[in-house]
């Protein structure tokens, strides 16, 4: 027993080091290494055509400040069409669809009263519907700018490219303590760990939003799982695992609303949770398997669908801890090991984001916003605590093969410029 | 041993809560609280520097009126001295700094130094002189050896001699002619031309005529026929008077021998190689440098194109490209 967690306890301690290096690396990477270029300077006359998917389910807040973002944008309206998924909807956002729709001839909005609600159901739908080469999804509650389309269209130049993401901006940020904290981890997560997992030739994901995809791939690929709250992840990993790559643009930014209250955000984190493992369970092993990824590239993948098994993982590092303590066992290796791995473990494990989101920061002029680093700890607590909650969810779905539902997002208020 | 204690304590809450208060400052009067700012309206334009310098200079010339020359200054990224007059003649080793504004044609002298200038008409610019920015709504003709600081732009027409510095940016509404030894970092054209003839020939063909397969990349041989794109997960050459109905990418470097035509985009992590004669109607985008030999064309005159390096790009004789250049490290022609 007093062997087993020894032998626990070290393996925890080494996966935390393992993660501390790779967000080193990565925080690194974006100082002070070589930039990989996105393809956002080219200009092309001939653009691929667009089918834009905007999955909506009571969302008569957000829908005209969308569909008005998109048509502003500088794409050729023959080269685009706006597919408005109404997803059984009770709140009016049916009425402004059809409105958008006899204004504008490339606004073909889907109105979906039947069959199951939930994004993967409502992007399938969108998609069987669309008619062109490439597919960007919005959520609801998001603003392009301008110039997003074509920024992320850029990205389908390279034949290798199965999809790209962009980079996500809250805009509340200013509300809560809570909003804070989520636009300093939004901050890390892209301007560093995305552009980073870019860089190194990695694994960037596509997020679901404010990103895109070949059509013909995903068609090929059988569209979304319904039975998948992580749709975007399991299409990361789809693509991978068979040779494809994707994309990430950090200068197609564009606005997000992020929870305000800690019961919405409990509900988001939970969820994501949920469905990340879901993946882990469904990606592990293909992607070890896949020819078309190198080791490093294993590694990294293994890394990222892991990241929301951690928590429990480190909670059972600290039990197993306890344990010993209590068995007056708690010498594991030589003293000096000890000392190696607790400072490892505290200095780089556990706070390893937090020079990664200082360094993105630092990279976008909000200087400071680093005052607040140290109270990522507490979020960090709340975080492990929600992740695990959805980790065991994860595993009840698996055991009692329950059928998953969608829950959207609480929105709080309209996205404006 | 208590009041040790009891100091103990004190001095590790202190150092426990230390951390926090820059925060708790930050949080209670918030100076970096706003939400990071994305500028909605923004689009790529190529001639952004020409438009936006025209847009700030209307108010201003507009007040002028017709009482020439009329003297003011204005507030650019400082505030600078502000002239419109009717013609703008600078003569051979003249200076005018500021900003200068020609209704009509401008014609800058032999060694001259101009600041900012603004010409409703042409403009010719005598060899050695230098300019920081330069606008014109006519044809605009460089001589030999030009600096411009920042950029220069054109309604029409630009023909650039030899050995010009062309700043940041050169721009045209119309065709660009280059001559040789010219540096560059972005160029926009429809289309862009060089003439160097003293460039060195185009490299010689020295593929097989077989394809040859290896972990290092892959060889095509002359004449092939591709009708699908190719994705290599290393170097990539491809064999002369070959025809690839696609977009090509590779992992490691491209080489293009002579007379192949690519129909789509061509994408590379090393360097691209481009022998004479080649035409690729797609965009190119190299991370790291491009030659492009004689005689090749990249886009066409309905579909305009870029062909981006994040390292440099080197442009020998009679290339032509419809649409834009970007060296990130730098371009030269010859």
């Amino acid at each position: 027993m007093v062997v087993t967690l020894k032998i626990w306890v070290i393996v925890v301690v080494i996966i935390m080091i393992v993660y501390a290096v790779r967000h080193a690396i990565f925080t690194l990477s974006r100082l002070a290494w070589r930039q990989r270029p996105y393809y956002q300077d080219i200009v092309d006359g001939r653009m691929p055509s667009l089918s834009v998917l905007i999955p909506m389910h009571n969302e008569a807040v957000v829908a005209s400040s969308i569909l008005d973002a998109i048509l502003a944008c500088d794409y050729p309206n023959e080269k685009l069409e706006v597919i408005p998924i109404d997803d059984h909807s009770t709140d009016g956002t049916a009425a402004i669809l059809q409105r958008y729709a006899a204004a504008h001839e490339h606004v073909r909005p889907l109105y979906r009263e039947n069959g199951s609600r939930g994004k993967s159901n409502a992007l399938n739908a969108g998609l069987a519907a669309a008619v062109n080469d490439v597919v960007i999804v919005f959520d609801a509650d998001y603003l392009p700018a301008r110039g997003l389309l074509r920024q992320l269209a850029n990205a389908f130049v390279d034949p290798e490219v199965g999809a790209v993401m962009g980079r996500v901006v809250p805009f509340n940020c200013d509300r809560t303590f809570l909003t804070r904290m989520l636009a300093m981890e939004r901050t890390g997560g892209y301007q560093v760990d995305q552009q980073a997992r870019y860089n190194l030739d990695l694994l960037p994901q596509y997020g679901g939003t404010v990103g895109g995809f070949r059509r013909d791939i995903a068609l090929l690929l059988d569209g979304f799982d319904p039975n998948q709250l992580a749709e975007d992840t399991d299409l990361t990993f789809k693509l991978f695992v068979r040779g494809w790559r994707v994309a990430y643009a950090n200068r197609a930014e564009c606005y997000e609303q992020v929870p305000e209250s800690w019961a919405t955000r409990f509900r988001q984190l939970r969820r994501w949770s949920r469905g990340h493992n879901h993946v882990l369970v469904r990606h592990a092993l293909p992607l070890m398997r896949s020819e078309f990824l190198n080791l490093t590239q294993k590694l990294e993948g293994l890394l990222l669908l892991l990241v929301y098994a951690m928590p429990l993982l480190l909670l059972s590092g600290f039990a197993a801890n306890a344990a010993l303590f209590l068995m007056g066992a708690m010498p594991i290796w030589s003293a000096v090991w000890i000392g190696v791995f607790v400072v490892a473990y505290n200095a780089f494990g556990n706070f390893a984001p937090v020079y990664e989101i200082g360094a993105a920061e630092v990279l976008d002029g909000m200087q400071q916003r680093i005052y607040l680093l140290p109270y990522l700890f507490f979020v960090y607590i709340y975080n492990t605590w929600t992740t695990a909650t959805g980790f065991i969810d994860a595993l009840g779905d698996i055991v009692r093969r329950r059928a998953l539902t969608w829950e959207k997002t609480e929105r709080t208020a309209t996205v404006s410029s | 041993m208590n009041d040790i204690l009891i100091v103990a304590m004190v001095v590790t809450c202190v150092l426990a809560v230390m951390p926090f208060v820059p925060g708790a400052l930050e949080l209670a009067r918030p100076r970096d609280d706003q939400r990071l700012e994305i500028e909605q309206g923004y689009v790529r334009d190529p001639r952004f520097f020409g438009r936006s310098f025209r847009h700030k200079l209307a108010p201003a010339i507009a007040h002028a009126g017709s009482a020439l020359p009329y003297r003011s200054s204005i507030q650019l990224h400082r505030p600078e001295r502000f002239e419109v007059r009717r013609d703008l003649f600078v003569p051979a080793g003249g200076s005018i700094g500021g900003v200068v504004v020609a209704l009509g044609d401008a014609d800058v002298g032999r060694g001259a130094k101009v600041g900012d200038c603004y010409a409703t008409g042409g403009v010719t610019v005598t060899d050695r002189a230098t300019l920081r920015a330069l606008a014109c709504d006519g044809f605009a003709t460089l001589g030999q050896d030009v600096r411009i600081g920042r950029w220069i732009d054109a309604a029409q027409d630009i023909l650039v001699g030899e050995r010009c510095d062309l700043g940041q940016s050169l721009s045209a509404g119309g065709n660009v002619r280059l001559r040789e030894h010219c540096t560059f970092r972005r160029l926009w054209g429809r289309p862009i031309e060089t003439e160097a003839p003293h460039a060195a020939a185009p490299i010689t063909p020295t593929i097989e005529d077989v394809v040859v397969f290896g972990a290092k990349g892959l060889s095509l041989p002359r004449n092939t026929v591709l009708d699908q794109d190719l994705v290599v997960r290393g170097a990539l050459q491809i064999g002369a008077n070959s025809v690839i109905r696609g977009d090509i990418k590779a992992h490691k470097s491209i080489i293009i021998q002579p007379g192949v035509r690519i129909e789509g985009n061509v994408v590379t992590r090393g360097d691209l190689t481009i022998a004479g004669d080649v035409e690729i109607m797609g965009n190119i985008f190299s991370e790291r440098d491009i030659s492009i030999g004689s005689r090749s064309r990249i886009g066409s005159a309905d579909a305009y194109k870029s062909v981006y390096a994040a390292g440099s790009a080197r442009l020998r004789d009679r290339v032509t490209v419809f649409g834009w250049i970007i060296a990130e490290v730098g371009g030269s022609v010859g």
